[in-house]
């Protein structure tokens, strides 16, 4: 299976700024990927190559097997992009923009009342029809633009921080249309800030910083791959001290701190390990009453994966 | 589900759908149907303006001046209107009443519908959609030219009345009508242009500011033409005189056509080839002027200033054109490359219509060498025919010539040094050209008047870079030094420009790949054009 989405060492440079520096990746047909990463990463950038708004410095990007350099008219048959920020007409009604739209996307008669049809349907706009889009309000404003970007049925839906400044009902119901437009086999790219989203609606992610990506992707496996450095929490009967002092001569153990009855560690060693560990603290005579090893986070790995720094 | 519908505000909503869907009747529907062969941006914009306000006001204000005039000119005329010649006043009105809005409220409501697009975001997810940059451009101008008819109508029965009165041929009024028409759409077209290359609010105030540095002086000068015309009773007569004015409303709108070509250039994709296109259009031109001469010369036997007007015209068309073209960065994508000449012949004769700084100069020197070699050999006829050249022809072509060659190339040399450090290289090069001129006109002037105390400056050969003062000087003084000079240069700029040709004349042509010709074919198969309204 060839994949709908490709960045084959995808570089732009602005100046001696590496905005895109050397990412690769794929996605599949009806797989929803997330690219996360802080301000300034590149997100947006490799997304604004994707739609055909911008040319790669150096490598190139493919949707559907199509380059985006040099066959952008084809590409944008297939591709639906929902920028970050929205621009708007004035004196233009939300049913007049989409059928702006699916003019412009070559869509004419009973295809284009078809396309206006089910858009409206999917994105639940059929009730604010009638509406100038001015006067919108943010949520109604992304499903519009939304809908927009699906209007001529592309294959590839791109869509840039579309949860943004969304309230959480909002956000829900974006994510639930997502969702739904993946299993109608649709090929997703969505980049977000609000991880814990992603990592319910994403099937790969990857995570990105000053222009490279970090990790790629299912949640789950690059959180197996993180596991090298598990934190585990301890608690006994009495008080912890004695533990943190014997904690501290064992092997694969760091970073050992107590309070009390509670005991929190790093272990940089596989399940296996851990369980050696466990047998250990029991066999020393510790009265153990509970070892946890805190799963992480899509939120914990992009913290542990990310720097912080920008370019 | 019948809440819903019993809900007034839902009914809006339904209705508001449905209208677009199908139309509220039957003239709706059918209307519906016919824009489907229209331009997407046409059918968009026009249902903003029946929703502007701007519009709104505007046509009411023509209505409103158009009625006031009537009724104070013919009270005014009453009733000598009845046996005097009065159309002609009555229509100067009307022409100047439908000025302002044809001639600076169009343009400037296209200028603003293109910055706004780039302003607003809006137009990035259109160039993404399948409207290519000319449609987007063609759309824009197009709207402008609808709101132009929809004014040119309200005033219809008031110029079919200046008709029926006394004293105003109609071929006055066809003037009147069909030159405001090609001034308004030359206007809106440079107006599309100037909004596509800013690409910020702070350039596009420059643009505006530009724009209205055009617009009005454009306008106050035709209107001062017709106003004349009308008062003085001059109108077209004979069948040359319309010939020559269709000639001139043509070439007109040759640079309309090259002025949508170049704003869909500015706004297209990078790795698109704009060039080729813009460069036949000035082949076109280039020829076109050629000919209307020759015909001329071969109709009336025009003098020698003709052709000097022919070869400085020239001078302009390939000067600016030129120093455009220089700034062109040449990419070539796979994709352009596609289309690349293929056969020997090909590329020897089309290689010059790639895009890239060095082909454009070449192509631009070439051509007007080609005018220039032209000229000679039919004013050498001319003159074997006993009648002899009055004015130093050879050497004003030789100059002309010279300084193109010269000051385009060392623009282009420049560039090559310096292009890489500017954020938009096409307007780096118009200005490094500007200045190189600037600074070849003053620097030798300056060295001519230090040499003589400053008191006077005399010309001397190393004022040879001051095209100004050379070709003034052309008829009496000129110095054979200023001459040899100019030359030599001209030829060392050229001969170090053929050097950095290379990159622009070795590309080949490269074939699509596999997936592309298959979606090619894919889409051949599938193709499906809208249904013809007029059939059911």
């Amino acid at each position: 299976m060839s994949p709908m989405i490709e960045l084959r060492r995808l570089h732009r440079f602005f100046g001696a700024t590496r905005a895109v520096n050397d990412i690769s990746f794929e996605v599949f047909r009806g797989q929803v990927f997330g690219f996360i990463g802080p301000n300034g990463a590149g997100k947006t950038t490799s997304m604004r190559i994707l739609a055909t708004l911008e040319l790669p410095s150096y490598g190139d990007a493919l949707i559907d097997g199509l380059s985006v350099v040099n066959d952008p008219d084809l590409v944008r048959t297939r591709m639906g992009f929902m920028p970050d920020g929205f621009g708007t007409y004035a004196n233009v009604n939300c049913v007049e923009y989409l059928d702006f739209f699916a003019r412009s996307y070559g869509l004419a008669g009973s295809d284009r009342t078809r396309a206006l049809r089910h858009v409206l349907d999917f994105t639940g706009l059929e009730k604010i029809a009638s509406k100038p889009i001015r006067g919108l309000s943010k949520g109604m404003r992304q499903r519009l633009c939304l809908g927009r970007a699906m209007i001529h049925d592309p294959a590839v839906l791109i869509l840039d921080e579309p949860a943004n400044g969304l309230d959480p009902r909002a956000r829900i119901e974006l994510r639930r249309m997502i969702r739904q437009l993946a299993e109608d086999g649709k090929t997703i790219l969505v980049s977000s800030h609000i991880l814990t989203e992603l990592a319910e609606m994403c099937d790969q992610v990857g995570i990105i910083e000053r222009g490279q990506l970090l990790a790629v992707g299912r949640v789950d496996e690059i959180q197996k791959d993180m596991r090298k450095h598990t934190h585990v929490e301890v608690s006994l009967l009495d008080n912890c001290l004695a533990l943190s002092l014997w904690l501290r001569d064992q092997p694969n153990v760091s970073h050992v701190q107590f309070n009390g009855t509670q005991c929190e560690f790093r272990f940089d060693g596989n399940p296996q390990g851990q369980a050696e560990l466990l047998r250990a603290i029991s066999e020393a005579g510790y009265p153990l009453l509970t070892f946890s090893a805190k799963q992480q986070s899509l939120e914990d790995i992009f913290m542990q994966i990310t720097t912080g720094a920008i370019q | 589900m019948s809440e819903l519908v019993d809900d007034p505000l839902q009914k809006n909503h339904q209705a508001a759908i449905e209208a677009i869907l199908a139309g509220k009747g039957r003239y709706d529907s059918l209307l519906l149907k016919w824009s489907d062969w229209l331009n997407p941006i046409l059918v968009k914009e026009t249902r903003q303006a029946l929703k502007s306000r701007q519009f709104t006001w505007t046509f009411g204000l023509l209505l409103i001046a158009v009625i006031a005039w009537t009724v104070a000119g013919i009270s005014l005329m009453i009733p000598g209107i009845y046996y005097m010649a009065s159309g002609g006043a009555l229509l100067s009105g009307y022409f100047l009443i439908l000025l302002v809005p044809v001639g600076i409220v169009v343009p400037f409501t296209a200028f603003r519908s293109m910055a706004a697009e780039l302003e607003d975001g809006t137009f990035e997810i259109l160039s993404i959609s399948s409207l290519k940059p000319r449609q987007i451009v063609v759309g824009k101008l197009t709207v402008a030219i609808l709101q132009a008819t929809i004014y040119f109508s309200a005033l219809a029965p008031c110029i079919a009345l200046t008709y029926l009165l006394r004293g105003l041929p109609i071929q006055i009024i066809i003037l009147v009508l069909a030159g405001t028409a090609i001034l308004s759409v030359l206007l809106s077209t440079l107006a599309i242009l100037f909004a596509s290359l800013g690409r910020n609010r702070t350039g596009q105030v420059g643009l505006l500011l530009m724009l209205m540095i055009v617009v009005f002086p454009s306008n106050f000068s035709w209107a001062s033409l017709i106003l004349n015309f009308i008062s003085e009773g001059v109108q077209p007569e004979g069948w040359e005189q319309w010939l020559a004015m269709l000639v001139f409303a043509g070439f007109c709108l040759s640079y309309v056509w090259l002025g949508i070509q170049a704003a869909a250039a500015r706004i297209g994709f990078a790795a698109d080839n704009h060039s080729t296109g813009i460069r036949w259009i000035l082949l076109i031109q280039h020829f076109s002027l050629i000919c209307v001469f020759t015909t001329a010369q071969i109709l009336y036997g025009v003098e020698e200033e003709a052709w000097i007007a022919l070869l400085s015209i020239l001078g302009f068309h390939w000067g600016i054109a030129g120093a455009m073209m220089i700034g062109e960065q040449g990419i070539f994508s796979p994709r352009a490359r596609r289309t690349l000449p293929q056969t020997l012949e090909g590329r020897i004769f089309f290689t010059w219509l790639n895009p890239g700084s060095g082909t454009g100069y070449v192509f631009c020197v070439l051509c007007y060498l080609s005018a220039a070699i032209y000229v000679l050999i039919v004013t050498s006829i001319k003159w074997k025919l006993n009648a002899p050249l009055r004015f130093p022809l050879y050497e004003f072509a030789f100059l002309c010539v010279a300084y193109l060659t010269f000051y385009l190339g060392a623009t282009r040399l420049m560039m090559l040094m310096i292009g890489k450090f500017l954020t938009s290289r096409m307007v780096g090069s118009v200005a490094i050209t500007l200045l190189l001129i600037l600074f070849g006109a003053m620097l030798p002037m300056f060295y001519s008047y230090w040499q003589n105390n400053f008191r006077m400056a005399v010309y001397e050969f190393y004022l040879f870079p001051n095209m100004f003062w050379t070709l003034s000087y052309i008829d009496d003084s000129l110095k054979t030094g200023a001459l040899y000079w100019l030359g030599l240069s001209a030829v060392i700029v050229f001969q170090a420009n053929l050097l950095f040709l290379t990159r622009d004349v070795m590309l080949v042509r490269v074939e699509a790949p596999p997936r592309v010709r298959q979606e090619r074919n894919e889409k051949m198969a599938e193709t499906e054009t809208p249904v013809d309204p007029l059939a059911i």
